[in-house]
């Protein structure tokens, strides 16, 4: 009997089993292909005609065909520890989503060094970001990536449909703090009784998304920099600015402004519920001029936004472009790089899609989008965006906006710094998951007695280790300020 | 008398040729698939390096293993772990088993297999839809808040905010998900057994209630032990998807819904490291290996003719 069971059983799971498929190994060929990687929030429709395009300019210019894949931002993150981690896998252009920076990668021999394949190629890359832009992605003293013209400094800020405001009249000119943003919320609570008054961007992010009052939160705020010009590592959590704005937060959630389910809904970021008319505005980080993307995410397609608190230079890669190890051809995929940061056709195939079919240049001189079978067009991800016109919505000045605000930004005396954390993965993991307990909860004003949770988060951060992270983050950081 | 051992070994195999052959396929499959690649268990000791190779890469001692046990988190997800597994063999057998002989006692074929499909059902649903089905329930705005606790005359609860609802709302969720799969198991051994035992039975004026309790059970006995003891097997696993997504990942219930598989995932979500993730892999295995072995050892002791091996 138990034999026939157990056969029975046995059976049925065999049956599941199913026929593998097997990679064919690329052949080796006269023109060397590269693989580009590149990540939409939705995938174009032409896809294909914009590779085979990009192939063609890539043979003329580099001499080398091109094999685009193109991923969504959540499934890039994905396949990235994947492919990264098979070494037959061949990804040669990689402009990775690094949400702890690159040194993990380089500590586990993921990425190729690209110092000198800069130094031979990357004249038009060097150019664009400068030594400062460069410097943001340096490990050990060699680079292994580089990022993109962007928002590259980092500030927080809050995007309001303009509809409320020009409704109720309000003057938002004002609005430089978070405590500046209570009798504005009061106000569209008061007129709006039925709806949000505020939620973020992301899906169940934390308010804080970058910076606090222009702390250098070191990558991970588990040891931050509360004044970047002192490298002096400190436990922000416990600091008394971060308390007030707990208290002041858990008065907005109170008063019931503050999306109720935003820890939760996986569904909604606070964007789409603002699009949808549920919620009147929410806390994103800030690019000047860019009201392209946010008064897309607004119901009645107008935006204000308020930029909050002041703006840092920090070491926060997250969008890099990178040469993973297992890139067959290394020097190509430099030379492919460097056209991302030269080449106004391939920047505007990867940025827009194709000229004449997915857009084109009105009188102004903008680019305006044609059809929707590009539905994500946007410049940062690419290196130099600024080559290309300017997207409809934007001004014409964009990118010397984009520059002066990069420039402005107060440079953290750590920038550069990245903490190698392969030593403490246990406090590191510990820590992550104190986090994940405690942070979201109460930024967003949940808990009812802030004081007490406060204090609790910050004795279960000691008890998993906070102390020694930081005495090591303080070390690395005093050799690397010692070394500048 | 060796000879004729063999001889009748011989023709044992060639008696049951084609059903080595139709074994073949799936052997190769296990081989393949789960016997080559613990080698790469290896990688659980290997401070890794790409560029080397799994082989050439430095080795690392037990450092990988640190994080699973350096921290009080381990207490917690160990405890949860072993906790809610132990709670869904119980509940999954004791139900599934009571659905399997009343599904047993249906004659109609629609009304069977009408019970038997709502029952499969959410088997197949995957968790994500399960979660969001669960978030229309518990969400602020969701049926049990806006309808089912003001009927009651109680406030609003904040579900995900709340540790000690999900000590109850994970085993139901489980077993609801359940179920159905593992009652078609049992119900596939209830509807095999001799029908003239039940018969002699009715005879010797035996009540339905006695027939269950003094035939059909332990008629079940092996299957039900069979059952629990792969179970057991993976008792240091925990379903990802519930609970991962059924709590929508919610920070604040970390305390009842963390376990092994969710703390592994989210610590290692940002450093993508293969040699740590390996390790927890290897953890479980080895305590579930010695589990199972432990299990069969107690059966052993119970009823020798039950054990599995």
């Amino acid at each position: 009997m138990k034999k026939r069971v157990l056969s029975t059983i046995l059976a049925a799971a065999l049956t599941v089993a199913s026929m593998t498929g097997f990679a064919v190994p690329a052949q080796a060929e006269e023109v060397p292909n590269i693989v580009v990687v590149y990540a939409w929030n939705e995938l174009p429709a032409n896809l294909d005609a914009i590779e085979s395009r990009l192939s063609e300019i890539a043979e003329e210019k580099i001499g080398a065909t091109v094999t685009l894949q193109g991923f969504t931002y959540g499934n890039l993150m994905q396949q990235m520890s994947l492919a990264l981690a098979s070494p037959s896998e061949q990804w040669d252009c990689l402009p990775g989503m690094f949400r702890s920076g690159l040194a993990g990668y380089v500590a586990q021999g993921q990425l190729n060094d690209m110092t000198d394949l800069l130094e031979e190629y990357g004249q038009d890359v060097k150019a664009t970001l400068g030594d400062t832009l460069l410097k943001g992605s340096v490990c050990n003293g060699r680079i292994y990536g580089v990022t993109m013209l962007r928002n590259n400094a980092s500030q927080e800020c809050i995007v309001f449909d303009k509809q409320y405001i020009d409704e109720l009249g309000l003057d938002v000119s004002g609005v430089a703090d978070y405590a500046d943003l209570t009798d504005i919320f009061a106000a569209l609570h008061e007129a709006h009784p039925d709806r949000y008054v505020t939620g973020s961007s992301g899906t169940k992010p934390t308010l804080l998304i970058n910076t606090f009052n222009g702390h250098d939160p070191l990558s991970n705020n588990l040891g931050v920099l509360m004044d970047a010009s002192v490298p002096e590592v400190s436990n922000f959590f416990e600091s008394d600015s971060y308390r007030e704005f707990l208290h002041l937060t858990r008065s907005w959630n109170e008063a019931g402004y503050i999306y109720p389910d935003i820890l939760t809904d996986e569904g909604n970021s606070g964007a789409n519920l603002m699009k949808n008319g549920l919620c009147m505005s929410y806390f994103t980080s800030y690019t000047p001029d860019n009201y392209a993307e946010y008064n897309a995410l607004s119901q009645s397609g107008e935006t204000v936004v308020c930029p909050l608190n002041s703006t840092i230079l920090m070491t926060a890669q997250t969008w890099t472009w990178t040469i993973p190890t297992n890139s067959a051809y290394p020097d190509k995929a430099m030379q492919f790089i460097n056209l991302c940061y030269s080449d106004p056709e391939v920047i505007s195939l990867l940025c827009y899609g194709i000229e004449g079919e997915n857009w084109e240049v009105d009188e102004d001189g903008f680019a305006v989008a044609i059809g929707s079978d590009y539905p994500d067009q946007k410049t940062w991800e690419i290196g130099n965006g600024s080559l290309i016109p300017v997207q409809k919505g934007g001004q014409a000045d964009h990118w010397d906006q984009i520059k002066a605000w990069n420039n402005a930004a107060t440079p953290s005396v750590a920038f550069g710094f990245l903490f190698d954390s392969a030593d403490y993965a246990a406090e590191e993991t510990a820590l992550a998951s104190v986090v994940a307990q405690y942070r979201s909860l109460l930024e967003w004003g949940f808990a009812s007695d802030v004081d007490a949770k406060l204090d609790e988060f910050n004795e279960a951060l000691y008890a998993a280790g906070l102390q020694t992270y930081m005495d090591a983050k303080q070390e690395q950081l005093n050799a690397f300020v010692a070394a500048e | 008398m060796a000879d004729g051992t063999t001889k009748t070994r011989k023709k044992q195999w060639w008696r049951y040729r084609w059903m080595y052959l139709m074994m073949l396929p799936g052997i190769i499959y296990l081989i393949i698939n789960n016997y080559i690649p613990m080698a790469g268990l290896i990688i659980a000791f290997k401070k890794i390096d790409f560029r080397k190779g799994i082989l050439q890469s430095p080795w690392n001692g037990l450092n990988n293993f640190k994080y699973l046990f350096a921290t009080k988190d381990a207490f917690i997800i160990t405890r949860n772990t072993i906790l809610y597994n132990l709670a869904f063999i119980v509940l999954i057998t004791v139900t599934s088993v009571a659905v399997a002989i009343m599904l047993a006692e249906i004659n109609n074929k629609l009304a069977l297999s009408l019970f038997q499909g709502s029952l499969l059902i959410p088997y197949i649903v995957s968790y994500v839809v399960v979660s969001y089905l669960g978030f229309a329930f518990m969400g602020s705005s969701g049926f049990l808040n806006k309808t089912v606790l003001p009927a009651l005359g109680l406030d609003p609860v904040n579900w995900y905010l709340e540790t000690g609802p999900w000590i109850f709302i994970l085993p139901l969720v489980n077993n609801w998900k359940n179920i159905g799969y593992a009652s078609v198991i049992y119900m596939a051994t209830i509807v095999g057994f001799d029908s003239s035992i039940y018969e002699a039975a009715s005879i010797d004026g035996a009540s339905y209630w006695q027939k269950v309790t003094r035939l059909t059970i332990p008629l079940l006995k092996p299957t039900i032990i069979t059952m629990v003891m792969l179970s057991i097997g993976r008792i240091f696993y925990s379903d990802f998807g519930l609970f991962y997504q059924v709590p929508q990942n919610s920070g604040a219930i970390l305390a009842t819904t963390n376990v092994i598989d969710t703390y592994v995932y989210r610590g290692l979500l940002e450093r993508s490291d293969v040699a740590m993730s390996s390790a927890a892999g290897f953890y479980q295995a080895i305590v579930g290996f010695i589990v199972v072995f432990a299990a069969n050892k107690l059966v052993q002791k119970i009823s020798p003719e039950d054990a599995l091996f």
